[in-house]
């Protein structure tokens, strides 16, 4: 792909994100609120108030911040024994055509964690692993209810910001409800019948065996009549030739998966290659829509932040330090990547375009370096190129993405509850400049806010640095790298960084499929969702109790260009001190020792 | 950590879920104390 064609593509990209942040940002204002009419209610209101009764809700009673907190973890909870229990009896479920095995414990705790706190990590591959009874109900429907779960924080700690001498925040019950009932159903209703039009599969049918057109021969360890691995003098095992000529092919309720997973900014694939895949991402526009629906709903959720503190300024303002970011790491990633490799330039073996190992040729340097952008700006974690195998400096931008706490839009509903963090954070530094006390949009900032902060920045760093450097001195940790020096420490740094961060893309070359690995990413994984929202549920509080201060000449300006760059440094700083140590023994390192000659 | 998918590694697991939300169920009291 030329420059140009590039350039236009990133364009179209930004001019229709632009396009659809107002009008789902006024349907989003609609949808947060209990009493919001929207044209679906003709269709879904009586299903909706047919569900509270039957739930036994109350739409008009509100919660405090702890209701709301205790409903979300308990539904949560729910959630994630419900997964387990799935998994662990797939054998014996329905729509299981291939007959594919249970998961072991530690897979489906590793599963049931990451599907909850919408990571969508995936310790195993899709279509080889899951049947269709578990990818539909086990996996499908917590990338809703993970989605409506993140929308319905966002929601309740902007009302928290919005209201003032308030005691309640909204009802969990009704928001996960009317996110999942007239936000996510319809607009994936229409987006996998989208996809299915492009040519992604839809059906029940069991996988197909195909031949293959040129037969090739792979070795594989000789087993015995038992099918124990049989091992030579050495202890090592023996390995014997194996043709392969077949190939099987697979099938499955696919496009229904998809639509949520990228809308939801999930980014779990049905396959292993996740949208790298043919079936998965069949053509330029199907991949055109995917990135789109990643950031369609965390856009717009900027418009509906606007519109609820009634100023809507400040929601572009939070869109625009959003943006920047974002073209800032699309161009960083690309350049990295269109500059490619100098060993395999010296070599003479570098492909024209750039380095295009790990890469669908179908996407190209651009696209894989756009959508691994997205896909880390959000918390999606869905893929179309392999991030392991990016050039130094294009892998990390994907790790610093995650490891600003992915604010840049972020997940559905985690990156503007996220970037609001940053937010009181920026409000409360430039307080601390001129030497007043802080104000955010009327209300002061006070120690107490500050400290609820400081806990959801200490949860993500402590986390995410902690379970690296275990992994990196434990053999189990150094076991499942594929690859040694900085290389392998920044496939742990960054399995560590996605799990706490909730993305689940990963440096694939880490073989994470075994018991520490499963359990220590999936506490990780917890630890990053609920103990994160759970200073942030107080902080919205706190914050709904507050008196309205009136403004005045001394008033910090929560909007315009200033506080835009007040912002984006209070990311990049946060990021960048946190991080940069652990940073600068991975991929840093690793790009000078490229420089040199030296690869890993 | 769990060598075999047994039932005692199934127990293991529900109670490590069961372990994981009730500290955070005491954490929201922490937040709450430490204004």
């Amino acid at each position: 792909m030329n420059a140009s064609n590039a350039w236009l593509q990133f364009a179209i990209y930004i001019g229709a994100l632009l396009l659809i942040t107002k009008p789902l940002g006024l349907y989003l204002v609609r949808v947060l609120d209990a009493r919001g009419r929207t044209w679906l209610d003709p269709v879904i209101g009586p299903v909706e108030r047919l569900t509270y009764r039957v739930c036994g809700i109350d739409p008009e009673q509100e919660q405090g911040w702890k209701g709301y907190t205790v409903s979300l973890l308990l539904f949560s909870l729910v959630g994630m024994l419900f997964t387990y229990a799935i998994l662990r009896l797939q054998d014996r479920l329905p729509l299981n055509p291939q007959g594919l095995a249970a998961l072991t414990p530690h897979l489906a705790f590793n599963t049931a964690a990451s599907f909850i706190t919408n990571t969508n990590w995936q310790s195993y591959g899709g279509e080889s692993t899951m049947s269709y009874f578990s990818q539909m109900v086990a996996l499908a429907l917590h990338n809703f209810t993970s989605a409506a779960t993140g929308i319905a924080i966002a929601a309740a700690l902007v009302r928290g910001i919005a209201r003032h001498t308030a005691k309640t925040i909204g009802n969990f019950w009704v928001d996960v409800v009317r996110v999942s009932y007239y936000l996510l159903a319809p607009i994936c209703l229409v987006f996998a019948l989208v996809l299915v039009s492009q040519g992604m599969i839809q059906n029940f049918r069991p996988s197909t065996t195909a031949k293959t057109f040129e037969p090739y021969t792979i070795q594989v360890p000789k087993t015995d009549d038992k099918g124990n691995a049989v091992n030579g003098a050495d202890g090592k095992p023996v390995m014997v030739d194996q043709k392969v000529d077949t190939q099987t092919i697979p099938q499955g309720p696919m496009a229904s998966q998809i639509a949520i997973k990228m809308l939801g900014t999930n980014g779990g694939g049905y396959t292993n290659a996740n949208a790298a895949h043919p079936f998965e991402n069949p053509t330029p526009l199907s991949n055109f829509l995917q990135i789109l629906s990643i950031f369609a709903i965390p856009s717009a959720l900027t418009y509906y932040l606007g519109r609820t503190v009634n100023n809507q300024r400040h929601g572009w303002a939070v869109w625009g330090a959003m943006f920047a970011m974002f073209v800032a790491g699309v161009l960083v990633a690309w350049k990295a990547e269109a500059d490619g490799n100098p060993i395999h330039q010296k070599l003479g073996v570098a492909a024209a375009d750039g380095n295009m190992e790990g890469k669908e040729v179908r996407f190209g340097i651009f696209n894989s370096a756009l959508f691994a952008t997205i896909t880390t700006d959000a918390s999606c974690g869905a893929v179309n190129a392999m991030h392991d195998s990016f050039t130094p400096l294009g892998g990390l931008v994907p790790l610093f993405n995650i490891e600003t706490g992915e604010v840049i839009f972020g997940g559905v509903g985690a990156g503007l509850y996220g970037m609001l963090i940053f937010v009181v954070l920026a409000v409360f530094i430039a307080g601390l400049m001129v030497g007043r006390t802080p104000e955010y949009l009327g209300k002061k900032i006070e120690s107490y806010d500050v400290k609820l902060v400081v806990l959801v920045l200490i949860v993500l760093a402590g986390t995410v640095l902690g379970g690296t450097a275990w992994a990196s001195i434990s053999d189990w940790g150094l076991a499942g790298l594929n690859n040694a020096g900085p290389h392998g420490f920044s496939e742990i740094l960054y399995a560590y960084s996605s799990s706490v961060g909730n993305n689940g893309s990963a440096f694939a070359g880490l073989t994470a499929n075994e018991p520490h690995w499963d359990t220590t990413l999936a506490l990780a994984m917890l630890i990053g969702r609920f103990l994160m929202i759970i200073p942030i549920m107080a902080l919205a509080g706190n914050l709904a109790g507050k008196r309205l201060v009136p403004a005045s000449v001394g008033t910090f300006q929560t909007e315009g260009l200033t506080f835009v760059l007040l912002l984006i440094g209070t990311v990049v700083l946060v990021g960048a001190l946190t991080f940069l140590p652990a940073l600068a023994i991975g991929p840093i390192v690793e790009h000078f020792l490229m420089r040199a000659g030296t690869l890993f | 950590l769990v060598p075999n998918p047994t039932l005692m590694t199934d127990i293991f697991f529900i109670a490590l879920s069961l372990a994981f939300f009730a500290v955070s169920i005491a954490y929201i009291y922490f937040c709450d104390k430490v204004r």
